[in-house]
């Protein structure tokens, strides 16, 4: 190996001390861990994608030719629907990546592909369920606003009041559903209680779950719904950085786990993959 | 259970270069190994050989029982940690350390705790995400032992693992892998050409010139009787002195006449006299060795003068030039005393530490010998030496060349070699009984005595 030595040991004082250095420092030093797990998550996110074209395309021919709101909300109902193991698919896969985001937080190294797996292999369950929960709300939430944008239209406080609370929701279970997969990937509890957990700290953390929320999957769904162009982008974004943005809710949730969990029940988790200042 | 035993091996390279000759040694299970010697001398070929990365001329090579000449090197259960570290520059030290154990397909669960269990073992559970550029060379190499731990191999090897490593590392480094050696009690065979490494890790050394085996032994032993000229030079810092002498009867004692000078006469004690190979060397011209720590500068003895003084702290190391000589004698005293250059002092050498040579062969001609010798004759059926008749085991006459064999009625005169470890001073069935009287006991350092 060719690569200059550096005379002095490399000291455990150059770790980062803050979940937000630690952030900075794996983007630096663990890009390609990343990325292929951002790759492995597009593989899971096909069938999803592929429910979005094929019903796109439908959506677009249906307008093309005049046809009634009700047709359209039924083709998104049905999209809708099949779009539900699209989810439990895509949550299978986030269950292996939230291993991988774990390691990567604890600063304990991964072996990529093979950690993505393994961790895939031991939350599989609790991934479907939570891919099941999020596709359920996200169709609630869909629906929902479709069904008050097309037929409620003349009662715009009522609308943006429905809007606004079905998108509360799918916020809440957005949060919920990575509180379940980060503790999943952590801790050794039942499933009621991980949920019950991921319910409190979804509601406790809303200012900041919000903002990762806007973040992680705001910005992709957004770029879906604006246009057909935009929706490419989303795409490209997803297959590259979605692991980013798992890494980001992890990263917050070991901060919100730290306090409320770690500080009582799992001392010698607290602040692991951090440098602990002497004193 | 983890044995290495090497049975005559050779290693002959394309146009006959021959880089190791007939290394003939038995690896014990748990044992800390050395092999020593300078650049050349066959010691990383033999080790690489063992390893499975190189081919095998001829011998025989068996780990535990089985013989892996033609094993892969996979297959052999054995770890290789190298002197450039051999990292992967792209892969995190996890990676580093689990990438055997990925190939080998194990679970990724066990991968894991293998890898942490390495990682604490060795201290760099924190280095664990970094890659090898962030590292220091003492964690690179701690990194590529790791990777050789995580898999729980019979045998570790090492090629001068420390050499890349400065000289304050290097000290740590030493007794990390002796830490190691004993935590893991596995076989270690550790290369190296820094005699200061071999003679503080291993259990025991093989000193190596050429391609072959001048000595295997503990390392006291090997300080403190060695077999010939390299071994006593090659080990001690500073080197042993050597002064080429004659050897003289004075009375009843044994003397040696330094240069032939008669003024520059030193006396052996009486034990150290005993230990003279044979009474042939009388009369002739011999080397004479004598370590540094074994020359006090006294009020008489030999007159020397000082050249150069060198203060290493708790020690003072005097160069010194016999009075109308050009030998150059090196003596290592404790620090208090203070010496200047061109002084005029008197060296008296602790006579009982003394070392001599064959001029011809080089080897110890005074001390433990390898081999006892003894004048004997042949003859078609047995061997006479002394009082003793030994009958020649027939598959032994069958190895012996035509023309070393007598014919029918005829005898001839042999020299008779017994290696030291051939012979037990307790009867041992199947073995021929020699009738003898203790003479002397030499004690060793750090085994039985002789």
């Amino acid at each position: 190996m060719k690569n200059k030595e550096r005379l002095e040991d490399f000291s455990p004082k150059e770790l980062p001390e803050t979940r937000w250095a630690l952030f900075w420092d794996l983007l630096f030093h663990q890009s390609g861990t990343l990325i292929s797990t951002s790759l492995l998550l597009a593989l899971f996110a096909l069938p999803l994608f592929s429910d979005y074209f094929v019903f796109s395309f439908l959506g677009s021919s249906l307008q093309a030719s005049g046809g009634a709101k009700e047709g359209l909300f039924s083709l998104v109902f049905y999209g809708t629907a099949i779009a539900l193991p699209c989810f439990m698919v895509l949550f299978l896969g986030l269950s292996g990546a939230s291993e991988v985001t774990k390691r990567l937080s604890f600063l304990e190294g991964t072996l990529g592909v093979a950690s993505f797996f393994e961790g895939l292999k031991k939350n599989w369950r609790s991934g479907l369920l939570t891919g099941l929960l999020y596709g359920l709300s996200f169709g609630l939430a869909l629906l929902g606003c479709l069904y008050l944008l097309l037929f409620q239209g003349a009662l715009p406080v009522l609308t943006g009041l429905g809007i606004g609370l079905l998108l509360f929701q799918f916020i809440i279970v957005n949060s919920l559903c990575h509180y379940l997969l980060s503790q999943e990937a952590l801790y050794l509890n039942s499933f009621g209680a991980t949920l019950k957990n991921a319910f409190i700290f979804a509601h406790i953390k809303l200012p900041l779950n919000f903002v990762w929320s806007l973040l992680s999957p705001g910005l992709v769904i957004a770029l879906f719904l604006i246009n057909s162009v935009t929706s490419y982008v989303g795409i490209g974004l997803y297959v590259l950085f979605s692991a980013y943005g798992l890494l980001v809710w992890t990263l917050y949730a070991n901060a919100v786990y730290d306090r409320h969990i770690n500080a009582t029940y799992y001392p010698e988790l607290m602040g692991k993959g951090l440098h602990k200042k002497e004193g | 259970m983890s044995q290495v035993t090497l049975k005559h091996v050779y290693k002959v390279y394309e146009g006959g270069v021959r880089a190791v000759n007939d290394f003939d040694l038995a690896i014990k299970d748990k044992e800390f190994i050395v092999f020593v010697g300078p650049s050349g001398c066959g010691k990383s070929t033999t080790l690489r050989m063992i390893a499975g990365l190189e081919s095998i001329t001829a011998g025989e090579l068996y780990i535990d029982d089985a013989l892996v000449n033609d094993v892969d090197s996979k297959d052999r259960d054995i770890a290789m940690v190298f002197q450039n570290y051999a990292l992967y520059p792209h892969m995190t030290v996890y990676q580093n350390i689990a990438f055997g154990l990925k190939l080998r397909k194990e679970d990724p669960a066990e991968i894991d705790r293998r890898v942490k269990e390495a990682a604490e073992v060795l201290e760099i559970t924190d280095l664990l995400s970094r890659k090898p550029k962030a590292l220091s060379g003492g964690q690179r190499q701690r990194v590529a032992l790791g990777r050789a731990i995580v898999r729980e191999p019979k045998v570790f090897l090492l090629d001068e693992p420390l050499s890349n490593l400065d000289a304050k590392l290097r000290v740590q480094m030493r007794s990390e892998i002796t830490k190691l050696h004993k935590r893991l009690a596995t076989t270690f065979i550790y290369v190296t050409h820094d005699q200061t490494e071999a003679m503080t890790m291993g259990d025991r050394i093989v000193v190596m010139k050429l391609g072959y085996i001048q000595q295997v032994d503990t390392p006291m032993n090997l300080y403190e009787n060695p077999a010939n000229l390299f071994v006593a030079t090659f080990l001690g810092s500073p080197q042993m002195n050597i002064i080429n002498c004659r050897l003289e009867k004075d009375g009843n004692d044994l003397c040696a006449i330094l240069n032939g000078i008669p003024s520059l006469k030193l006396t052996f004690p009486e034990l150290k006299k005993k230990q003279l190979a044979s009474e042939v060397y009388l009369g002739k011209e011999v080397d004479f060795g004598i370590r540094p720590e074994h020359i006090r500068i006294a009020s008489e003895g030999l007159p020397a003068h000082v050249e150069v003084v060198e203060r290493l702290g708790d020690e003072i190391i005097v160069y010194a030039k016999i009075e109308g000589q050009n030998n150059d004698v090196v003596i290592k005293e404790a620090k208090g005393k203070t010496y200047h250059v061109k002084d005029k002092i008197f060296l008296a050498p602790m006579m009982e530490e003394a070392h001599l040579f064959d001029k011809t062969s080089t080897d110890s001609i005074m001390g433990i010998p390898q081999e006892n010798l003894s004048e004997a004759t042949l003859s078609p059926t047995k061997v006479a030496f002394g009082e003793n008749e030994l009958l020649l085991p027939e598959e032994y006459r069958l190895r012996l060349l035509k023309k070393a064999l007598p014919k029918a009625e005829e005898e001839r005169k042999i020299l008779l070699s017994f290696a030291v470890k051939d012979v037990s001073a307790e009867e041992t069935k199947g073995f021929y009984a020699i009738p003898g009287l203790i003479d002397f006991i030499i004690h060793r350092t750090d085994s039985d005595c002789l």
